[in-house]
């Protein structure tokens, strides 16, 4: 059991690439940490620096009491979770279980119960005289997590382990990564690009974007309170909408997108954004937060193409130059070209500096 | 029409370069080995001399199907001999060549050093360079070494001559893996030496048995260097045999009866190596299928 510690990280390849800068971060003991972001972010190049597979270019890497930059993958006491598996095709099952156990010299009957209690958590037992040939997708993976838990290492790092997977497997997986997490009680350091995967899986996200730390908070945070345009665009599905105009002073605060919208500002943002009158603002709302309204509304939008799925209907609503997702929780599905009544629900309204793209919230 | 004409003359012509090629593969390369094979069991009275004769009138000779070869073990005992020095220093070679090439071919694959490029072309120029620059140029070395007419001189020069071939082997083997495996090596408590034994070497076996197929065979087959640097004690039955097609005391017969017991070995040994040369070595190793 251990914490990760992550002091001032950069990583430069050897063309020159920067691909990790100055990165601080801090991963309690026993935290499930999700490492996400559009793929050239820098998350698995961290994860890979944490494991021992990347040299450090500068800064440190604790685990533990330990400044692990020097200290060799085989020393750090992690195991890694790869996207491909990485299984030895010429090994069984069990084999490939028993490979780093063996490697340690735990002696035989000691390996022979933690493969057996592993094999056990993830339903393998059946499975452990096969080769990975003769094993699917889904069960290959799990013999990859297996080979990690036998270990019980300090640290679990896990490297987009389920996009290979199809849909319904992956959600399957998913609980069941989230549930060995719960029972091994371990630090778990976990890489996905799928944003769904970071909300639901971690204690904690870290949205990395361009080689930076974007925000690093509890899913519920990153939702309700993002510190920038990106990571409020990356959070959330279909994503936030976004509309660019400025703070103006009409009759109180007002956004407007120097056209047809105007959108009050709620008194408790008032003090946010009273320096930022006549100056470039990005407004930002969830689908969910658009509502179709019976009486006037805030602005009137033309109804494009509309989504039923069922449970709810994803509209896109096209005002001015502009496109709104909206989600409604309705049945009644609006019909293509008509004009509807928009409303917005203020207590998630989202204002951002429309040049460095940071909230105004915070 | 003339398209029509064109399709069928050139459906004919490539027919027609098929066929030839067929009969060349089987007269240039097979029909030799018939004619060698089926030599030391007829009976040399009267085969191959009368008519060109393809299948010998009568099987063995003096009512013994292995005649020859019990003469020949009559009148050149040190047969026996050269051919376990052939196998001592055959797979010697391999075994040594392998040890030597396959940490290089893994260096190669995986890591950028200063010098690669050179190191790498060097070892295809060792390979241009004929066997007689060696011997001419290795000669006064191993006389002052006393080497000469050594196994393990002979060892290492046939080893010399393996490893280039050895190492593009290994080379393209290693490539064909996929980083990662190693990686999740590293991850899983190992260095870089119990890497490359444990896990890379063995997923590698189809081509370390090609491998050591081009070695032993190198080894086996090796004339030139053998004859310069060996002697009586270590001769290799290829010289042994060679002297029998050559000079005052040529003797055909018993040189094609030598080339039968050469084949043996050799048999014995892609048996055992061949079983490992197989497609689908990473079959299940990863997500992608191989």
């Amino acid at each position: 059991m251990a914490r990760v510690l992550l002091k001032k990280v950069n990583k430069i390849y050897d063309g020159g690439v920067h691909v990790v800068k100055d990165n601080d971060l801090e991963i309690n003991d026993r935290e499930f940490m999700v490492f996400v972001g559009p793929s050239g972010c820098g998350k698995s190049t961290t994860l890979r620096m944490i494991a021992g597979l990347e040299e450090i270019t500068s800064g440190e890497i604790h685990i533990g009491d330990r400044i692990v930059n020097d200290v060799p993958p085989k020393d750090r006491d992690i195991a890694m979770v790869f996207q491909n598996y990485a299984l030895y095709p010429h090994m069984t099952v069990y084999d490939n279980m028993a490979f780093g156990l063996k490697l340690r010299k735990f002696p035989k009957h000691e390996i022979d119960q933690r493969v057996k209690d592993a094999a056990k958590i993830l339903g393998l037992e059946d499975l452990l005289d096969r080769k990975p040939k003769a094993l699917s997708g889904g069960q290959r993976q799990r013999v990859a997590v297996g080979r990690a838990i036998v270990r019980k290492p300090k640290v679990f790092l896990f490297d987009e382990p389920l996009s290979n997977l199809d849909a319904k497997l992956r959600v399957q997986m998913r609980a069941e990564i989230e549930r060995l997490h719960h029972e091994l009680e371990a630090t778990m350091i976990y890489v996905t690009h799928d944003q769904v995967e970071a909300m639901t899986m971690g204690d904690r996200i870290t949205v990395l974007y361009d080689g930076y730390i974007q925000q690093c908070d509890t899913p519920l945070n990153l939702y309700d309170h993002p510190a920038n345009v990106f990571v409020a665009g990356f959070i959330g599905s279909p994503s936030m909408n976004f509309l660019h105009g400025e703070i103006i002073q009409a009759d109180g605060l007002k956004f407007t997108n120097k056209q047809s919208i105007q959108i009050p500002v709620p008194e408790r943002y008032q003090d946010h954004l009273k320096h930022h009158i006549n100056r470039p603002v990005i407004f930002g709302i969830r689908p969910e937060d658009i509502n179709a309204s019976d009486a006037q509304g805030i602005f009137q939008a033309k109804v494009g193409v509309v989504e039923p799925m069922g449970n709810e209907v994803i509209v896109y609503l096209n005002i001015d130059e502009s496109t709104l997702l909206a989600r409604l929780n309705t049945r009644q599905i609006p019909q293509y070209g008509q004009m509807m009544n928009v409303e917005l629900n203020p207590e998630h309204f989202h204002f951002f500096d429309g040049k460095t793209e940071k909230s105004l919230l915070i | 029409m003339p398209n029509e004409f064109m399709d069928r003359l050139w459906k004919y012509a490539t027919r027609t370069i098929a066929v030839l090629l067929v009969i060349f593969t089987i007269f240039g390369f097979l029909f030799p080995v018939y004619t060698v094979t089926v030599y030391p069991f007829s009976n040399e009275k009267n085969f191959p001399r009368e008519n060109h004769r393809l299948v010998p009138p009568e099987w063995g000779q003096n009512g013994s199907l292995f005649y020859h070869f019990k003469d020949l073990f009559e009148s050149k005992p040190q047969v026996l001999h050269t051919l376990k020095n052939s196998i001592i220093i055959a797979i010697a070679t391999t075994f040594l060549s392998l040890v030597i090439a396959a940490p290089a071919a893994f260096g190669f694959s995986r890591f950028k050093f200063r010098g690669r490029m050179f190191f790498w072309w060097s070892f295809t120029f060792f390979i241009m360079l004929p066997d007689l620059l060696y011997a001419n140029a290795l000669y006064k070395m191993y006389f002052d070494l006393n080497l000469l007419n050594t196994y393990h001189g002979l060892i290492f020069i046939h080893s010399m001559r393996a490893i280039p071939y050895v190492l593009f082997v290994l080379y393209g083997i290693f490539q064909s893996i996929p980083t990662t495996l190693e990686e999740a090596a590293y991850t899983l408590g190992c260095n870089r030496f119990q890497t490359l034994v444990r896990v890379t070497i063995p997923m590698a076996l189809p081509g370390v048995a090609v491998a050591s197929i081009f070695a032993f065979l190198r080894s086996w087959d090796e004339f030139v260097l053998t004859m310069y640097l060996g002697g009586t004690e270590t001769q290799t039955i290829v010289t042994l045999a060679s002297s029998m097609l050559l000079g005052a005391n040529k003797n055909p017969l018993q040189a094609s009866t030598v080339s039968v017991i050469m084949m043996i070995p050799v048999i014995i040994f892609i048996f055992f190596t061949q079983k490992h040369m197989k497609a689908g070595y990473l079959a299940g190793a990863m997500a992608r299928t191989y």
